[in-house]
């Protein structure tokens, strides 16, 4: 008796204070101003991804203004470059993923899988954030920094917060082949290769980066550091974040053209295919080249 | 009775105080009476005891907040010293809890909001500045239109 008694109190508390707590209801949301979240889905799934991406457009505006007054230099580029270029390019990241996760049905969006990889790769994103900003405000190394027991425990973690970033995007790409719409055949194809190609190659890619002996993302003597302008890449001696930089935006370029194809009423099934093997050819090009010691940009 | 004790006693205790406060901003589940303390009671209590030190050792200082020299002048004396930190204490906590508040309206993730409620309990204006960006990405009226008009479909 006593038991049924508290047995049903116990779920009416867990019904109603709980969820009052721990969840809002769906229409209580606010919109995003460009009315951005009424094309996407209102779930928590896609407002974890958008929020990212806010959070990271706001990193990138607070770093902008720390930019204008340092002078301080790191490998004579400006300290908050670093932090700059990963808050955008995650940003960019995160906006991605909250586009292209729209493929699949609400139901599946907000289950498990989805939902674990998201929580554990937007975490990875605020650590990584975080600490490359902390150190770049400290005027310091934060990727091949072994300085002090602390540093080099941090760069481990680097690396696997890295990997968690690429693995929300492989999940996410595994989940659009086997339950995505198929009502946009370019897209679809563009999705599902771009984040799971990109995915691999990104972290093949940034684990030669790190294992390469030179500590640093660069083959070969630097005399002149001379630079290709906004990204930075070197123009004399093999640099492999050229790779990277393909392979990663590969998530970005091949769902866009599956979608632009399919608009246009173009073969987009054999476009995006085509364009995919010219992508990682040229990625791979660009990698044996780095590790050559050549660099791409040298004419 | 305040001038018994010492300024590095004070400063010991508001420190305490405003880190309980961020304590259940950023890791306690948001209910309404755990949420009045860093909201109402931790920066009441810090703020009163700031405006008895104000009161007493403002006056006497020949100091004051015209130009920088001035201010300098002002925080020679340890009492005002004091003073001038636990007024950051109080404001911080005030503005996190304003945050918190806005943030759970948003639907921000805990997660998020933690970096940023820490980043204002550590460097005050910075996380306010990275939570004003989010929230102005938002807009309220959109919604409210829409319930409007909700409301006038469901009344006719």
């Amino acid at each position: 008796m006593l038991y049924t008694v508290l047995k049903s109190r116990l779920t009416e508390y867990s019904r109603t204070t709980l969820k009052r707590q721990f969840s809002s209801k769906q229409n209580q949301y606010p919109n995003l101003i460009f009315g951005i979240d009424n094309r996407l889905g209102n779930d928590h799934t896609t407002r974890l991804f958008l929020m990212s991406f806010l959070f990271l457009c706001a990193v990138t505006v607070v770093l902008l203004t720390g930019y204008y007054f340092d002078s301080r230099t790191l490998n004579g580029v400006p300290t908050l470059v670093k932090p700059l270029k990963f808050s955008l390019s995650l940003a960019m990241h995160f906006i991605t993923l909250a586009i292209l996760s729209q493929q699949l049905e609400p139901s599946r969006r907000t289950g498990i899988v989805l939902t674990l990889f998201a929580y554990i790769s937007v975490v990875s994103m605020l650590f990584e954030q975080i600490y490359i900003s902390i150190q770049a405000a400290r005027g310091v190394h934060s990727h091949y920094n072994t300085t002090t027991a602390f540093e080099s425990l941090m760069y481990n973690l680097m690396g696997v917060g890295a990997v968690n970033l690429v693995l929300v995007s492989f999940v996410l790409g595994v989940l659009i082949l086997k339950y995505g719409k198929k009502d946009n055949v370019g897209l679809r194809l563009g999705s599902v290769l771009g984040l799971t190609i990109g995915s691999v190659l990104t972290l093949y890619y940034a684990m030669t980066m790190a294992n390469i002996p030179t500590d640093s993302a660069l083959v070969g003597e630097v005399v002149n550091n001379v630079k290709v302008p906004i990204v930075g890449w070197s123009r004399e001696v093999g640099d492999l974040r050229i790779p990277h930089f393909i392979a990663t935006h590969m998530m970005q370029v091949l769902p866009l053209a599956g979608l632009i194809l399919d608009k246009l009423k173009y073969p987009s099934k054999l476009l995006v295919s085509l364009l995919t093997a010219g992508l990682v050819m040229l990625s791979v090009v660009s990698f044996e080249w780095a590790l050559a010691g050549k660099a791409v940009f040298s004419i | 009775m305040i001038n018994e004790l010492t300024p590095e006693q004070l400063f010991y205790w508001a420190g305490q105080a405003s880190f309980y406060g961020w304590v259940i901003l950023i890791f306690l589940p948001r209910i309404k009476v755990l949420f009045c303390l860093p909201q109402y009671l931790i920066p009441f209590g810090i703020s009163l005891l700031y405006a008895g030190l104000i009161l007493v050792h403002y006056f006497g200082s020949a100091g004051g907040f015209g130009t920088l020299q001035k201010v300098r002048v002002l925080f020679e004396n340890d009492y005002l010293l004091l003073a001038g930190w636990i007024h950051y204490l109080a404001f911080d906590l005030f503005i996190g809890a304003w945050i918190a508040k806005k943030a759970d309206l948003l639907s921000l993730s805990r997660f998020i909001q933690a970096p940023i409620l820490l980043a204002t309990y550590i460097f005050g204006p910075l996380g306010l500045a990275l939570f004003l960006i989010i929230n102005a990405m938002h807009s309220h009226q959109s919604n409210l239109i829409k319930e409007g008009r909700n409301n006038v479909i469901h009344s006719t």
